[in-house]
């Protein structure tokens, strides 16, 4: 089985009785029931004349109704597009009118918001269908949909080195690799209550939704503004009594910092997933003493080859250890290859170079980004390889390790932030002649990024705002890209080929 | 102003170093819906009122309705004393 969409239907069918999505609020919603609100909205795109090849764009604060809009899409073998709701309504439009999206399914307050942005698309105010749990009851819609493994499941928009994001598009295979490895690995079962902390456009949701789904487990739907409060992330896993919880080293170091920890059992934790960033040994072995009784797992890969390497961490602690735990060895759909800058190659002890990923998870490619897809994909020794601009060192123990990156994409609480992009949004200010973004790491635990913006304007001597800087940011890049910092230079270091030097930058700044 | 607000904005001004004067943090000066306060120096503030007025939040209670301005939190300090 390697469609999303047949894993998924299976599910809604074999598990009808069982709860699958539980909110905070505590109102839950059985397969049963997200089996018929998905197809409600399955057969309003199809009423729309909206099917196979075309995509349509989700903005919808995560809910029962923005799984079923998900899974309605998936059920009509559309390609869907989660939004930040909370993203500027430019970047959103600029990601509809990219992917051509044929309509965006929202609420009344975001279309209005949306439509100045989005050219002609149409837009679906899912609030006008009165029971948006309970959309259209006309099941059996599958019949008429005929989809293969290669066709698109969804398009994820990151960060963009030029100043757009660019959409990640992925394949019913791709998801599906990686989904049942993770429902074998973890042996979900029925059983089950997985965390859904992060929000649908970031791909560590995959792992929550359709692995969760897959196995006929129940998933909590945490909104974004609980994520940010570690007093009710400790909170939940006791009150829902979670076994499978995935969120980010940031995340997981702020429930230690701030979580009161103590006050709670968490003895229903069966594995601890994480992914996204280096987690410092010090808060993890924190985190394993108070959380004994859980496995822990790190999970590696980009949003283009989804997760490809893991690494399950031993039960015991190892005090001499100093170096933070490795992201291990390829996911048994995946291969690995290390390009040292005179040959690519399997990885062998020692080697030190660019991880590149074959294999079913990798993507389809950028969406209208030929040029870029030349670039980051290639065909190794008859592999079709993704380039992860990750430098590895491969141990002697057959591991992979991460040193660093090879450009300019840092990532800061998991979120990837292509540090052009808000260079970009500086030069959209009218007093800004050139800006110049770098990133400097703090912290205790030397794992906090500090994003620093430098520029120059028009009028010498004028430095701006700060919160001003601020503000207009905002329109053009989501809150996570927002720079710490903002400093004012009279003029820009340059090289000797007239580019920012960003070497002079930082020592200046 | 207060003796709670004065001390708060003591805290925000030459604690968390917000980018504002003294006089440009005013009593209604939004702090968390306008990011001048991030999650994590929100909850470093949670964290000083506990301390200074011997109070505690409850999680629900770590939000905006309760931290957005100077105004917002004499008020919250208050009714928990």
């Amino acid at each position: 089985m390697n469609e999303l969409r047949i894993l998924i239907e299976h599910a809604l069918t074999k598990h009808a009785a069982q709860i699958a999505l539980v909110e905070e609020s505590g109102d839950q919603l059985s397969y049963q029931d997200l089996d018929v609100s998905s197809a409600g909205v399955a057969h309003h795109l199809q009423d729309n004349g909206v099917g196979q090849g075309q995509c349509v764009a989700i903005c919808i604060p995560k809910s029962s109704v923005s799984v079923a809009c998900l899974l309605g899409a998936l059920r009509s073998n559309v390609a869907y597009i989660p939004l930040d709701p909370d993203a500027p309504a430019s970047r959103n439009g600029y990601i509809v009118r990219d992917a051509t999206a044929s309509m965006v399914l929202t609420t009344r307050d975001f279309a209005n918001v949306l439509l100045p942005h989005i050219g002609s698309c149409q837009v679906l105010d899912i609030t006008v269908l009165s029971e948006p749990c309970k959309l259209l009851v006309r099941p059996q819609v599958e019949d008429k949909v005929v989809s293969i493994p290669d066709d698109l499941a969804y398009i994820l928009y990151t960060s963009g080195s030029t100043g757009q994001p660019k959409g990640v598009m992925i394949t019913h295979r791709n998801a599906t690799c990686f989904v049942r490895w993770g429902i074998d690995l973890f042996q979900l079962r029925s059983s089950d209550v997985l965390s859904s902390i992060a929000p649908f456009h970031f791909d560590l949701s995959v792992f929550d939704l359709y692995a969760g789904l897959g196995s006929g487990a129940k998933i909590l739907l945490i909104r974004p503004e609980s994520v940010k409060n570690p007093m009710i992330l400790a909170e939940f896993i006791d009150q829902f009594a979670i076994t499978i919880w995935y969120a980010t080293p940031t995340t997981l170091k702020m429930m230690l910092r701030f979580g009161r920890m103590n006050r709670y059992h968490h003895s229903s934790l069966r594995h601890i997933l994480f992914a996204g960033e280096v987690f410092p040994l010090a808060p993890l072995n924190d985190l394993r003493s108070r959380w004994s009784h859980a496995a822990f797992h790190n999970l590696y890969g980009p949003t283009e080859t989804n997760v490809c390497t893991y690494f399950s961490l031993p039960r015991e602690i190892d005090p001499t250890q100093e170096k933070p735990f490795p992201i291990g060895a390829s996911c048994p759909y995946a291969q690995c290859f290390i390009d040292d800058g005179t040959s690519i190659c399997p990885p062998e002890p020692g080697m030190v170079g660019e991880l590149l990923i074959a294999g079913d998870s990798v993507m389809a490619g950028y969406l209208n980004q030929p040029e870029r897809n030349a670039k980051a994909l290639l065909v190794h020794d008859h592999n079709r390889c993704y380039r992860t601009g990750d430098i590895v060192q491969y141990d002697q123990g057959g591991q992979l390790h991460y040193i660093s990156r090879k450009d300019r994409m840092v990532k800061r609480h998991g979120n990837r932030i292509e540090l052009g992009e808000i260079e970009a949004a500086l030069h959209e200010h009218p007093e800004i002649t050139e800006a110049g973004v770098f990133h400097t790491i703090a912290g205790a635990d030397h794992s906090e990024i500090r994003i620093v913006a430098c520029y120059a304007t028009v009028d010498p001597d004028q430095q701006l705002a700060v919160s001003k800087l601020q503000t207009f940011l905002q329109q053009y890049v989501p809150s996570y890209m927002l720079p710490d910092k903002f400093v004012y230079l009279a003029t820009m270091p340059k090289t000797s080929t007239h580019k920012v030097d960003y070497t002079a930058l930082k020592e200046n700044s | 102003m207060t003796a709670i607000k004065d001390s708060v904005k003591t805290y925000l001004l030459e604690e968390l170093n917000l980018p504002l004067t003294s006089e440009e943090l005013g009593d209604d000066t939004p702090l968390l819906s306008s990011r001048l306060i991030d999650s994590i120096s929100a909850l470093l503030l949670v964290e000083f009122l506990e301390k200074e007025f011997k109070i505690e939040f409850k999680p629900h209670e770590v939000n905006n309705d309760n931290l957005d301005s100077l105004q917002l939190i004499e008020q919250f300090v208050q009714g928990k004393q």
